[in-house]
């Protein structure tokens, strides 16, 4: 009983990163049409950036977490106006294509900027504390939980409050209805990059802040990611959240029966149950 | 004169659909093209619109070329078009489709959803439901209130009474009317309704295969045996 409850707690703080990754994942298939094969190395990035202001710099936390997140989003505007730009016209698998190269190319660079070692944020053990009925958590985990509900909850507010947020889901909708209501559609896939990429920064350094750093740290998640944006139905930012959190809790669970290696294992069994009973997801729309 | 096409090819990919047609429509007009199904008709909006490859020719507006304008920028210059089907967002709320038909107005000015309101009372207690629980009419009557929310002076209409039941082709059609006299607005109209819609134009163009058959006034068009004959059924 104890372990399960453990398990379950562990689930919901690897939910939280999976589903703050997963909603940009799917908010960019929606508007754009593509798998962004370079999403969690994206959020490795953001990791890194957070690792460079708090560690190198000796910025505190709250102010390393803000700057890399803007300089993630920073990054993926322009790689988005250098690279996927010119690609937009072609057909999706071109996209597919092109950021499964800019996965490598981030990958890459993060080696040869810091090194293929592990790195943490803070070098200190944190007290465990306990919950009750033996479940214990570190202070940092409550901080992620924290963390994920705002930035859910602005996530939110942003896509229902916002013109942007609303242009977002109407492009969504349907691309060429956006176009002739005179929506400014470059405009909009702009700030699509910033809120995928602002909120897989803050997932990678939650990540980061839960466990260590390492240059393949995002790319390991991608599946789960993946699984997850699918589970929730394509393309429905609402659906990701909840899908992050059904993989991560069984993705924890599934430890009880199966060895830990074969975790991602999960994730993958999950998607592909989805995509053969429904593939439009649990909260996705018949497309 | 508010729109000038001018011996326009067009098509998709290497196919032309469009074979050199010319369309006028003069201000404050209601202009309506008829034809039969797969004639060009909405290929001939969508051209206007910058929605398809403009090949040869040219598109006027007020006598200045808006070839290469893009969508967004024709909504900028006074143009609005409800395109045949999926003409509204689904997941969006009634208003906030609305609001996506004002997007290039930097203010929210409130004025403007009242008018839509007015002209469509019923979309007044819809305004909270996404605009894909809605029934036929009503979605047709926001499409109509996302594209006239700008104030447009030319609207493009591609067969706005499409899949509704009689009693909402004539509210629809009669909308339209209504809509012309009161602001003016300029439109150039698709539709399947052949009969009810020239009645209510001031001119009409019969378009077969690509091609521009017939031109003139929308009653010497509907009382033309040749043309009632030939596509008007009879
Ligand atoms: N997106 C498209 N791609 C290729 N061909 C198209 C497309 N849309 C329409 N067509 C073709 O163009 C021709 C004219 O279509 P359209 O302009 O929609 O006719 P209408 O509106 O008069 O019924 C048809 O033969 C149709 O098959
Ligand atoms: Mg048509």
């Amino acid at each position: 009983m104890v372990l399960l409850l453990q398990l379950i707690s562990n689930g919901i703080i690897l939910g939280c990163i999976i589903a703050l990754g997963s909603i940009g994942l799917s908010l960019l298939y929606g508007i754009l049409k593509f798998g962004n094969f370079a999403h969690g190395d994206m959020m490795t990035l953001g990791a890194y950036f957070a690792f460079l202001f708090k560690v190198q710099l000796g910025m505190p936390m709250w102010a390393a977490f803000v700057l890399a997140m803007a300089l993630t989003a920073f990054v993926a505007i322009i790689v988005d106006q250098i690279i996927y730009k010119s690609l937009r016209k072609s057909d999706s698998i071109i996209l597919l294509i092109g950021s499964v190269g800019i996965a490598l190319i981030l990958r890459n660079f993060i080696q040869l900027i810091w090194g293929p070692q592990n790195h943490f944020y803070d070098k200190g053990i944190q007290m465990p504390i306990k919950l009750g009925l033996g479940v214990r958590v570190k202070p940092n985990q409550i901080l992620i939980l924290v963390v994920t509900v705002a930035l859910v909850i602005l996530a939110h507010l942003f896509l229902r409050k916002t013109k942007m947020g609303k242009a977002m889901r109407a492009m969504s909708d349907n691309m060429d209805l956006a176009k002739v209501t005179g929506i400014n559609t470059e405009q909009v896939i702009k700030w699509t990059w910033v809120l995928g990429a602002v909120l897989t920064a803050a997932a990678g350094i939650l990540l980061g802040i839960d466990t260590h750093l390492s240059p393949s740290m995002g790319w390991n998640l991608l599946l789960p990611l993946f699984a997850a944006t699918i589970l929730g139905g394509i393309g429905s930012p609402y659906g990701a959240m909840l899908g992050g959190l059904v993989i991560g809790v069984s993705q924890e669970l599934s430890t009880l029966i199966i060895p830990p290696t074969y975790k991602p294992g999960v994730a993958f069994l999950i998607m592909l149950l989805m995509l053969l009973i429904k593939p439009t997801g649990l909260m996705g729309r018949s497309v | 004169m508010i729109l000038q096409v001018k011996d326009v090819v067009s098509g998709y990919g290497d196919m032309d659909i469009l074979h050199g047609i010319s369309i006028e429509v003069n201000q404050g007009e209601i202009v309506s093209i008829v034809g039969p199904n797969g004639s060009g008709k909405s290929t001939t909006l969508k051209t206007i619109f910058g929605l398809v490859n403009l090949k040869q020719g040219e598109v006027l507006y007020y006598g200045d070329s808006i070839n290469q304008n893009t969508p967004d920028q024709l909504v900028g210059l006074g143009l609005s078009f409800v395109p045949q089907s999926d003409n509204v967002f689904p997941s969006l709320t009634v208003h906030e489709n609305l609001e996506m038909g004002a997007f290039i107005s930097k203010t929210n000015k409130k004025y403007r959803f009242d008018l839509i309101y007015d002209l469509f009372p019923p979309l007044k207690e819809k305004r909270k439901t996404q605009a894909g629980n809605l029934s036929g009419g009503q979605r047709q009557m926001v499409a109509f209130g996302r594209a006239l929310i700008m104030e447009p002076e030319l609207l493009l209409l591609d067969e706005p009474t499409a899949g509704l039941s009689p009693l909402y082709i004539d509210m629809i059609l009669e909308k339209v009317a209504e809509i012309n006299k009161e602001t003016g607005v300029s439109v150039l109209m698709v539709e399947q309704n052949a009969k009810k819609a020239l009645k209510m134009s001031d001119r009409g163009y019969v378009l077969a295969a690509g091609q521009k058959k017939y031109e003139d006034t929308g009653q010497a068009l509907l009382n033309n045996e040749e043309v009632a004959q030939l596509f008007l059924g009879g």
